[in-house]
């Protein structure tokens, strides 16, 4: 039962879709079912908000470790969201909090990179094999072809940093698209002839 | 343990002083090297250049806060060019984040070029749904954005919105793309492809490489990359900004990469000849 609803829904949600895309008697099928995909989508972050919520309730019933983070996690979450539904998203405060606390964090993670770019550059960057050498070059051209200065003074980094970023880079991606949009295709027809079942374990 | 040995070992704190030396002076006092124009970026202003007088052009916001400082200033630059053009702003975010850091950019530059809210531009907020979302909203796009804008106002009380009722009628699409898998070439192939709306997009250094496929094929029909992209389009537009600054501190980060793998590769390698010596 757990597995065959499933199933069924899946071939009823697909031939609906493909039927209704390739052809026009049943008009406005398709639209209803990705209106409900839209509202399903969106519930997914109460879901994620359940989850969080319970695991933290748990921590802080068993006075397990960090538990009074727990506390405050559960009060920021909280005090934040309903503050957000009342007020809206663009309430001076709510927007205030915001671009104080999460947008120089999420900057700070990515300004990080930097850090950690240099040290690899210097710690493991370095031509031991032929493969490592070829990388190396390509990286040093693009590096250098990419800093405004550098392209000013040597114009040949620029043009040989516009070939690898047109012809060897735009191949292997096309490469990798193509496998990944043939993998996609293969599971989905899997999943419809119920040879893959990803909804299999639920409950378990 | 000779010269190279000790170039090839130096301690970490060297070198992240160095980097922050080389990223802060320049910002802190702008040398203004000077910047060429690559053809994406060229292609990406023209793109947006050849907007009709009044055209509208809906802007998805793909982007968290962790990339503001490459994206908020291509952002910045849309909003410039498209009110040089008496051009209308709708945007709508497919990530989490991305109204929320839209809506600060957007609400600063438009009350600098004096633009209405709901007349000139509008925030329709974060709309998920993903793939599904971007073909609704060639079916229906109020119905995909729920019918309310970003503070949950109803879009028929908004002027801008009147008429827009698919993505087929907006003038131009434009992407600011910085998560994976890109909503770049999903868009493309949900609501572009069947509605042949002019498309472009505006992405990060780190991601350009899987954008410029697309690029190069002509199914985007410009492309913005990183601050680079970004500083290109400022000096187009004639309005330095954010990006324009950075271009100094990013030459100089990317000569000192250069130098330290330089340094690291000669300690490994006349080190090693030592040893084997």
């Amino acid at each position: 039962m757990k597995t065959q609803v499933p199933y069924i829904l899946t071939v009823a949600a697909v031939v609906l879709i493909v039927v209704s895309v390739f052809f026009t008697f049943i008009p406005g099928v398709s639209v209803e079912i990705d209106q409900w995909y839209i509202l399903g989508t969106a519930m997914v972050c109460c879901v994620g908000l359940v989850n969080l919520t319970s695991v933290h309730i748990k921590n802080i019933k068993r006075k397990g470790r960090d538990w009074d983070l727990s506390i405050l996690l559960i009060v920021l979450t909280f005090g934040y969201l309903i503050y957000g539904l009342v007020k809206g998203p663009t309430d001076e405060l709510y927007a205030w909090i915001f671009d104080s606390t999460e947008v120089p964090l999420g900057a700070t993670f990515y300004s990080v990179l930097a850090f950690y770019i240099v040290s690899a550059a210097y710690r493991a960057f370095r031509a031991k094999t032929r493969d490592a050498a070829i990388l190396l070059i390509a990286a040093v051209i693009v590096l250098l072809g990419r800093a405004p200065l550098t392209e000013a003074i040597f114009p040949f980094f620029g043009t040989a940093t516009t070939w690898i970023m047109d012809i060897p880079n735009t191949a292997a991606q096309r490469g990798v698209i193509l496998c990944a949009y043939l993998g996609a295709f293969i599971t989905a027809i899997r999943v419809f002839l119920g040879l893959e079942r990803p909804y299999a374990s639920i409950g378990e | 343990m000779n010269i190279w040995e000790r170039l090839g070992n130096l301690d970490h704190r060297i070198y992240y002083v160095i980097l922050i030396i080389v990223v802060g002076i320049p910002v802190l006092k702008p040398l203004g090297l000077p910047i060429k124009v690559g053809q994406p970026a060229q292609d990406f202003f023209d793109t947006v250049d050849r907007l009709p007088e009044g055209g509208k052009v809906l802007v998805f916001i793909n982007y968290r806060t962790d990339c503001i400082v490459e994206m908020d200033p291509q952002l910045i630059c849309i909003f410039k060019h498209v009110a040089q053009k008496n051009g209308k702003v709708i945007m709508v975010s497919g990530v989490d984040e991305g109204a929320m850091v839209s809506q600060a950019v957007a609400s600063k530059v438009a009350e600098e070029l004096e633009l209405e809210y709901g007349v000139d531009w509008i925030n329709l907020g974060y709309k998920p749904g993903g793939d599904v979302f971007m073909k609704k909203m060639v079916d229906d796009f109020w119905e995909a954005c729920a019918y309310v804008d970003i503070n949950g106002q109803p879009l028929d009380e908004f002027p801008i919105m009147h008429g827009f009722n698919s993505l087929a009628k907006a003038d131009l699409v434009l992407n600011l793309v910085a998560v994976v898998p890109s909503p770049g070439e999903r868009l493309l192939q949900m609501a572009i492809i069947p509605t042949k709306v002019p498309y472009a997009v505006g992405t990060t250094a780190i991601q350009a490489t899987s954008e410029m496929v697309f690029y190069s094929s002509g199914q985007y029909q410009g492309l913005l990359a990183g601050l680079r992209g970004a500083a290109e389009y400022e000096f187009l537009l004639e309005e330095p900004g954010d990006a324009i600054a950075g271009m100094d501190s990013q030459s100089f980060a990317h000569i000192l990469v250069i130098v330290l793998i330089v340094l690291g590769n000669l300690g490994y390698f006349l080190g090693e000849k030592k040893r084997e010596g």
